[in-house]
């Protein structure tokens, strides 16, 4: 068995070998699949080493993506991915534990240090609480944004105004909402005595399970 | 375009691929170049990838993932037992069908 990782990195440095041309319809295959993240990644990285590896022989034979997928590579991606299997639920749930200690245990630092400057012993227990769900929320919310994007993006030859004005309002949209729910859940709940370097500690504890669990799952790829 | 001999192999075509690879272990370039030697020179080549994801899906064939002799990793194509039971069943209907299909189109011509 090949290491999943190993055909990541092989794809990512393959397809440079391909024409300007070729290369172009590849990449909308490769980003249209790859923000597909329920779909089996081990699957999803063989049929794209297939499929490159596929190109690169009929390139030698002067042909192009189009004369071996077809005219229409939103039509061929989409076909794909109707076929391909979907990611097993476990492997989801762990990737999903994974990705969330890492967006938590990195808040938590940044506030730890935070707190470091502005020499606060305490905090107050629900207001804490809230922003972390919050902090959780809109990362999850912004994940799902940019990949919904990216799934359409993948086929337009350029970013449309309307695409780049609506991705400046929305970022701009959720900074603002963030900042707003920091603000206005200020000083709710009981307060707790936390010093800053426990803090520091905790957050580092969720970093190092998050890496250890990517560690784990990288392991058989 | 929609040819009527591309309308005739789709349905056919899981049959011809499970074919190939009932023979010897296939990867995905190799595949479309036998089909292509044995005279189905329209089927695009990219098709068939769908095709095997399904063909896998369904447990019908098995991929693994493997450096080859001359490098680069491949993925070589094999039957499973259902595959095999698949394609007996698939070759005796087509046997079936094209006998019949046979005779009606020779009484005319």
């Amino acid at each position: 068995m090949v290491i999943v990782k190993k055909l990541i990195s092989e794809t990512n440095e393959k397809r440079k070998l391909l024409t300007k041309e070729n290369e172009i319809y590849f990449d909308k295959l490769l980003i249209y699949i790859r923000s597909h993240l329920l779909l089996s990644e081990r699957q999803s990285e063989e049929v794209l080493t297939e499929i490159l590896d596929h190109l690169l022989s009929a390139q030698a034979e002067g042909k192009t993506a189009s004369d071996v997928f077809g005219s229409n590579p939103k039509v061929y991606a989409e076909e794909i991915v109707e076929a391909l299997p979907k990611e097993k639920k476990g492997n989801l749930i762990t990737f999903g534990v994974e990705i969330l200690c890492d967006i938590i245990g990195w808040f938590i630092i940044i506030g730890a240090i935070g707190r470091y400057f502005t020499k606060s012993d305490q905090i107050y227990l629900y207001s804490s609480i809230i922003n972390v769900v919050a902090v959780v929320a809109i990362g999850s919310g912004l994940l799902y944004v940019i990949l919904k994007q990216l799934k359409q993006g993948a086929f337009e030859e350029k970013m449309s105004k309307r695409t780049v004005v609506k991705s400046g309002v929305l970022g701009v949209v959720t900074f603002g909402l963030f900042i707003a729910i920091l603000y206005l859940t200020d000083e709710l709940g009981p307060l707790v005595n936390i010093t800053w370097f426990t803090q520091l500690g905790a957050g580092s504890a969720l970093l190092l399970i998050s890496y250890l669990m990517k560690r784990d799952r990288t392991k058989s790829y | 375009m929609v040819t009527i001999r591309s309308q005739l192999l789709k349905g056919i075509l899981d049959g011809c691929i499970l074919a190939v690879i009932e023979n010897e272990f296939v990867y995905g370039y190799e595949l479309s170049k036998k089909l292509q030697m044995v005279g189905l020179s329209d089927v695009s080549e990219g098709t068939i990838y769908p095709v095997l994801l399904r063909l896998q899906k369904n447990d019908l064939i098995t991929g693994e993932m493997r450096p080859s002799d001359s490098g680069p990793n491949r993925k070589y194509y094999k039957l499973t037992t259902a595959g095999k039971e698949a394609l007996d069943d698939i070759r005796s209907e087509w046997l079936g069908i094209s006998d019949a299909v046979g005779k009606l189109m020779k009484e005319k011509g």
